[in-house]
């Protein structure tokens, strides 16, 4: 296992770099707004954008991470090592898992010299990170098995098309739904209140435990439907 | 094994994670006027000095292994998850059913004038109840600073001090010198504040045993696992689901009043009932981790 990881962190090294970099400017922006001193809603809406973006780009890097072993002379090795195809998998899940770890790690710390800048100003926004995160594993958990399947190329189609269609749900929403607290003077207060009121706040709680049990299940469905499967070139 | 490189290496260790608290808060005390965890202008220094000092731990560990070449064997940082679950699921629940049945021990003792099953009715329940559920997922999630002190005392100190004076010596005196390191803050007024009696003596002897029952647990869930997440996932739902918390979150207005109403309700009372919860899990660990080692023997 330990081999395989060493294996991709040396396949996506630029790539990696190049992500550290951009979390290195995006949190310099995160802390820069702090400094700035701008309206609290303003921040929390500029923070929660710096936090995303960086798992944005992470989303575009973990397919390279599949596009190497596309090929069908790699899979048929991968097959003869001791780790065998289910090991293979299960790394690339660890892989993926590890980097954004990583990317909220740096979320972490970038909150907390926030919070240290901005003292009373600013609470912290940790938990916004935390679901950032959350959202992108689920994602992940629904793209890798198509991507292990069908190839990068599909499994990105597929996510692609899910983000279309929750799209279509926010805007079906925001259409017929009850948005009376975007027309509210301080609007994230009326926001965090409709989120406390009603089932929302119980979907938001069970949303990490769907996430993560999502992520495990994907890795049992992408073993089960490696197996037996022919590229064409 | 190699008795004195393992003493040196316990110094060296020690050395590093004590020096930062020891130097920075009697600093952050002199530049507010005060013992930082009473002042409310240092709120915000308050917390970051608690999420950035748990990573001190971590960082001695690092310091060490490089400053004596240890190298990187034995470094508990593998999931293990194989025939392990059952460890991480009693890592992530234990704390907050602790603390939970610490909240209706408080409710119990302390209030006298309402009735208890009227103690836990409110309007706000269903959403509390979410947020506690989410407030346990986010402290496993957002492990980091538990990772930090978890990585430093379990990861090293404790096997250090295996090796040293053998398991039940270790979980005793690593716990001693765990509730040592925390002095400065239990000083500064962290937990205890300090309006009570025998300051701070009290506090730092409290925080031991607290460290003591404490290290317990943690060490048997690492050398369970061999691996040092489920310990971090412990500690870090534990500082996040407090019996305060469970007391904010579920305990009614009314509840609340009568509790804050009662003279006897103060901090030490509450901890050394706390205590005795804690006690039931810590000597449960202590004696599991015991009868392991006899079965090895």
């Amino acid at each position: 296992m330990k081999g395989l990881l060493y294996k991709d962190f040396f396949l996506l090294r630029s790539s990696l770099i190049f992500m550290g970099v951009f979390q290195l400017l995006v949190s310099g922006g995160a802390i820069l707004t702090a400094v700035l001193g701008l309206e609290w809603e303003l921040t929390v809406i500029l923070l929660t954008a710096c936090y995303y973006l960086p798992f944005l780009i992470l989303t575009i890097l973990t397919q390279q991470l599949f596009l190497y072993d596309e090929k069908r002379s790699w899979r048929s090795f991968a097959g003869s090592t001791p780790a065998s195809i289910k090991g293979q998998i299960l790394e690339k899940y660890y892989m993926i898992l590890l980097l954004n770890i990583l990317l909220l790690f740096c979320c972490f710390l970038t909150d907390v010299v926030v919070v240290a800048i901005a003292k009373d100003m600013m609470i912290s926004m940790s938990i916004i990170a935390m679901l950032i995160f959350c959202v992108q594993m689920f994602f992940q958990a629904i793209e890798i098995p198509f991507v292990i399947r069908f190839g990068t190329a599909v499994g990105g189609s597929v996510k692609g098309a899910l983000l279309a269609c929750l799209l279509f749900i926010v805007i079906c929403y925001g259409l017929f739904g009850n948005i009376s607290f975007l027309f509210e003077q301080d609007v994230l207060t009326a926001f965090m209140e409709w989120i406390r009121k009603g089932n929302v706040m119980w979907i938001l709680a069970a949303f990490p435990y769907v996430a993560v049990a999502a992520y495990y299940l994907s890795y049992r469905i992408s073993v089960k439907i490696y197996k037996g499967v022919d590229y064409s070139e | 094994m190699n008795k004195k490189l393992t003493i040196k290496r316990v110094i060296i260790f020690c050395i590093i994670s004590f020096l930062p608290f020891w130097i920075v808060v009697p600093v952050l005390n002199s530049c507010y006027g005060g013992m930082v965890y009473t002042v409310e202008e240092a709120a915000a220094a308050v917390y970051v000095l608690g999420v950035l000092g748990m990573f001190i731990p971590a960082i001695a560990n690092l310091l060490t292994r490089l400053i004596t070449k240890e190298g990187f064997g034995n470094s508990y940082l593998g999931l293990n998850l194989k025939g392990n679950g059952k460890y991480y699921v009693a890592a992530i629940l234990v704390k907050p059913m602790e603390a939970a049945l610490a909240m209706l021990l408080i409710c119990k003792v302390f209030i006298k004038d309402v009735a208890f099953g009227e103690l836990f009715v409110r309007e706000d329940f269903s959403p509390m109840l979410a947020l506690t559920f989410m407030q346990i997922a986010a402290a496993v999630i957002l492990f980091f600073p538990a990772f930090g002190e978890e990585w430093g005392w379990r990861g090293y100190l404790g096997p250090k001090l295996k090796e040293l004076l053998g398991m039940p010596a270790s979980i005793i005196v690593g716990g001693v010198i765990w509730g040592l390191w925390h002095a400065p803050l239990t000083i500064a007024g962290h937990n205890f504040g300090t309006d009570y009696t025998f300051y701070p003596w009290l506090g730092i002897g409290s925080m031991c045993v607290m460290c003591i029952l404490f290290n317990a647990f943690l060490t048997w869930l690492t050398e369970r696992t061999n691996s040092i997440y489920p310990a971090s996932f412990c500690h870090m739902v534990n500082n996040s689901l407090q019996v305060e918390f469970f007391i904010a979150m579920f305990v009614s207005e009314r509840g609340q009043e009568a509790l804050n109403g009662n003279p006897d309700y103060h901090v030490i009372s509450v901890f050394l009932l706390y205590l005795s919860v804690l006690a039931i899990t810590g000597i449960v660990a202590f004696v599991a981790l015991i009868k392991k080692k006899r079965e090895v023997q």
